[in-house]
């Protein structure tokens, strides 16, 4: 009677660690499935001149320098057009909302958003971070790629220095 | 001169780890002795390391006082951090991170709380936190009775230390003079300066520290598979204090993110977000099994395994977030990016713990048994799910390095993925955490829970059409949600409603009742209340969330849900170490002035940067968050005003869970010393 039972417990106990294991195995699966819509890809400007036309549905982030001078209000003010480039290429983004503390001319920052049907980038988020000598990496990966990292490396060292 | 003296506590602490260590290290060895020993005499381990644990505490022939060590340790770290912070205090810009940081005009909280911000100086907080645990256990077991366990625990602390000192001379150190003085510092990145910013390194840092704890007594209490009801029971403050501290950083972390960023959100699953979460709900799950230990002595190699995971989780999770591999981090805090040897120690100290597990896993035998449907099995269950989350979490973060290494593609994983991906594993943990709480140790039966739970069921029910038919285009998934929420609310006040009332009190009244629900289950009830609280929350601002962005005159109304904002017109004001300009709105409600609210733009001309700070009005049927920006083109100012329902259980949520666990810490504390020794349960 009790080496019945205990063996029923056992079995039990097998039944749990099963499930446990199916509920693991069931999560990866999901997690990975989530992972092929809704990961946001990151492009250099020169990318996008690239790949283009871009599907509209896509979304993804963009990043480089915003360039002096772009910076533009629209209507009441509240959108702003500016363009970034990773001095070969340049791609112009529509931003509506307040900007971020840091986001400045010549500055590298980061947009998430997506491109239209006329070759503009609708950002629905810009990234700047908290310091005003930072650039994102991947920015700073395109610069590279560009190959006008040292030219801006050296600009900014100018900066610092006065 | 000040700032030596702190580096030279710094590099004693380094060695006093290190002798620490060696000092306790035969009992370190011969630990090692068995996780290195052919497999088949770990069965016997176990049984002769249990016989001589009990002699040791008296016969033991070098029986060395253990707290001097880890008391001259904290005293050192205690001096190395004085001396960071007066160097702030004083403004010695020869030291370049004071030079980094701070300026002479940066207020004095700012000065001393830019001791805690940069890298360098949370690593020096992490060590002080880490030696004052340290000292706290040494306490803790001598007043206990001391085994040889402990010593081995208190070694494998001083090793984390002296780790801990090692990456902070080596990543970012301090107390570094810079070759030329400048004049003048360049002052506190002004979006730093607030106050739960600065609170948030040393509450994070103490709950890690708390957990390496939890990490060298388990680790300890590996070769001899000693994990039994007293490991736990010395774990339980432990457990509970890490915990909460953990849950009050990842508040404070959500509190800033809301009131600081112009945008309002509070939670943007990112890497030093993720990096808070990871460890918290390791532990929550390790709180959940270690109950289970303590009160029937089952699931040890599992509640090993999580024990020390939540302190690799904390420990990977700040190199992620200093070593600055993921990108742009919205609520980051600052990182400079040198980290190489944090990682080294990170892969030293894991390495070994987890092939000491890998040895010494099978020496632990399970005594007794439960059934599949029994409270045991839920605890278990609802633990395995909550590691799962965070291993979810975890692929999510590091998603993008692997892509990148091995693709070269640059992505980025967002909110959508860590919501697609948790949900399937939230629903199921959710309905769980509803009936887990009234099943019964060692086995139950499904009708019974059924009976239970049936008018919890049912109020949930209504909640969830009532919502559905009100607001019909509600998208699902906060609707699940909310759903959910009012399931775990109803059944933790349904079961507190059966264990008050229904049983019965044998004639000692119904505060009899109230007595024996202890503050075990007083805290875990909190705890559900504050989840099924915050996740309502959540749940309801993501539905109702209204937004406005416009371009406003002086003299305009806004109108948003049931308010209506009236523009003031800004005005110059000049702050202690800033400019600003500060609009005013006067807020209506069926036409009557309610508030004001007062965001600003400020202009820190230290740095030559502009904030913005918005202005939050926690109303009675959600919060009003209103922000400004440029000047337009049009002579108005750009405003962005949102209007979230129900955010306030959001934060109300969080604040019932940090009770629940104050409770559980304070009352344990208290009826121990009322008492005098009769453990509170």
């Amino acid at each position: 009677m009790s080496l019945s039972r205990a063996k029923s417990r056992k079995r039990q106990r097998m039944y749990i660690i099963l499930a446990a294991l199916l509920a693991v195995g069931a999560a990866a699966a999901l997690a990975l499935t989530a992972f092929e819509d809704s990961v946001v890809f990151f492009f250099s400007p020169t990318e996008i001149a690239e790949k283009s036309p871009i599907d509209p549905d896509q979304r993804l982030r963009v990043g480089g320098l915003v360039e002096e001078g772009s910076l533009q209000k629209l209507g009441g003010g509240e959108t702003v057009t500016f363009v970034v480039s990773d001095m070969v290429n340049a791609v112009t983004i529509s931003y509506t909302g307040i900007l971020p503390d840091l986001f400045r001319e010549g500055q590298g920052i980061v947009a998430e958003g997506h491109m239209d049907t006329q070759g503009y980038f609708i950002a629905s988020e810009v990234l700047a971070k908290h310091d005003e000598n930072y650039m994102p990496p991947e920015v700073a990966d395109s610069l590279k790629k560009s190959g006008h990292w040292e030219e801006i490396q050296a600009r900014n060292a100018e900066e610092m220095r006065n | 001169m000040i700032a030596e003296f702190g580096h030279f506590a710094l590099i004693l602490i380094l060695v006093l780890g290190c002798c620490q260590a060696v000092l306790f290290c035969p009992a370190l060895f011969r630990a090692g002795y068995y996780v290195l020993a052919p497999v088949q005499t770990l069965a016997t381990g176990p049984v002769t390391n249990r016989s001589d644990n009990g002699q040791d505490n008296t016969t033991h022939p070098n029986h060395l006082s253990v707290w001097p060590l880890p008391f001259a340790m904290c005293i050192l770290a205690i001096i190395a951090e004085t001396a960071l912070i007066h160097s702030f205090i004083v403004s010695d810009f020869t030291l370049s991170i004071v030079a980094n940081y701070s300026h002479s005009s940066t207020p004095m909280l700012y000065r001393i709380g830019a001791a805690f911000i940069p890298d360098s100086g949370a690593m020096l907080l992490w060590v002080t936190a880490s030696t004052i645990a340290t000292l706290l256990f040494a306490v803790q077991t001598t007043l206990r009775g001391i085994t040889q366990q402990d010593r081995v625990t208190l070694g494998i602390l001083a090793i984390i230390t002296a780790l801990l000192a090692a990456a902070t001379l080596i990543d970012a150190d301090p107390f570094l003079r810079s070759v030329m003085a400048p004049l003048d510092g360049r002052g506190l990145d002004p979006q730093l300066q607030d106050v739960p910013g600065i609170l948030r390194g040393p509450v994070l840092y103490a709950g890690l520290a708390g957990l390496s704890v939890i990490f060298a007594a388990t680790l300890a209490a590996l070769p001899g598979a000693n994990l039994d009801r007293s490991w736990s029971e010395l774990l339980r403050p432990w457990a509970l204090a890490s915990w909460t501290l953990l849950g009050a950083a990842i508040a404070i972390n959500a509190y800033r993110a809301y009131t600081e960023q112009a945008w309002g959100n509070w939670w943007y699953w990112d890497t030093s977000e993720n990096a808070l979460l990871l460890p918290w709900l390791l532990s929550t799950a390790f709180l959940h099994c270690r109950a289970v230990m303590e009160k029937t002595e089952t699931l040890k190699p599992w509640a090993a395994l999580l024990a020390l995971s939540a302190f690799g989780a904390g420990w990977f999770g700040t190199f992620l977030v200093r070593s600055d591999l993921l990108g742009p981090l919205p609520t980051a805090l600052l990182s400079t990016g040198d980290s190489v040897a944090l990682l080294v120690g990170f892969c030293i100290l894991f390495a070994g713990a987890y092939f000491m597990y890998w040895r010494c896993a099978g020496g632990m035998v399970d005594t007794k048994d439960f059934s599949l449907i029994s409270r045991e099995s839920g605890m278990f269950i609802s633990s395995v799910m909550l590691s799962v989350t965070a291993a979810t979490v975890l692929i999510g973060t590091i998603y993008p390095l692997i892509l990148r290494w091995f693709d070269g593609d640059i992505i980025t994983v967002g909110p959508p993925f860590f919501v697609q991906a948790l949900i399937p594993i939230g629903v199921p943990m959710l309905f769980l955490m509803g009936f887990a709480p009234t099943l019964r140790w060692r086995n139950d039966e499904a009708w019974l829970i059924g009976r239970r739970m049936k008018l919890a069921a049912l109020l949930s029910l209504i909640v969830v059409l009532f919502v559905w038919m009100r607001f019909i285009d509600a998208s699902p998934v906060p609707l699940l949600g909310i759903g959910l929420a009012a399931w775990v609310f109803t059944a933790a006040l349904g079961d507190l409603w059966e264990r008050l009332w229904r049983q019965p009190d044998h004639g000692e009244g119904k505060y009899r009742n109230f007595q024996l629900l202890g503050p075990r289950y007083l805290s875990m009830t909190f705890a559900h209340i504050g989840i099924a609280i915050l996740i309502a929350g959540g749940s309801a601002s993501a539905i109702w969330e209204q937004q406005v962005v416009l371009s406003a005159r002086t003299g305009q109304s806004i109108q948003i849900g049931p308010y209506n904002l009236q523009y003031e017109g800004v005005a110059l004001l000049p702050g202690e170490n800033f400019a600003t300009r500060k609009a005013t709105f006067i807020v209506y409600r069926n036409a009557l002035p309610v508030t004001e609210l007062f965001p600003e733009v400020r202009y820190y001309p230290i740095r030559g940067i502009e904030t913005k700070e918005a202005d939050i009005w926690h109303g009675r049927d959600g919060d009003l968050h209103v922000s400004i920006g440029e000047r337009a083109e049009d002579g108005g100012r750009v405003v962005t005003v949102r209007f979230l329902p129900m955010m306030p259980w959001v934060w109300g949520g969080m604040l019932l869970m940090l009770i629940g666990g104050v409770i559980s810490i304070g009352t344990r504390v208290i009826l121990r010393y009322k008492k005098n020794g009769v453990p509170a349960s």
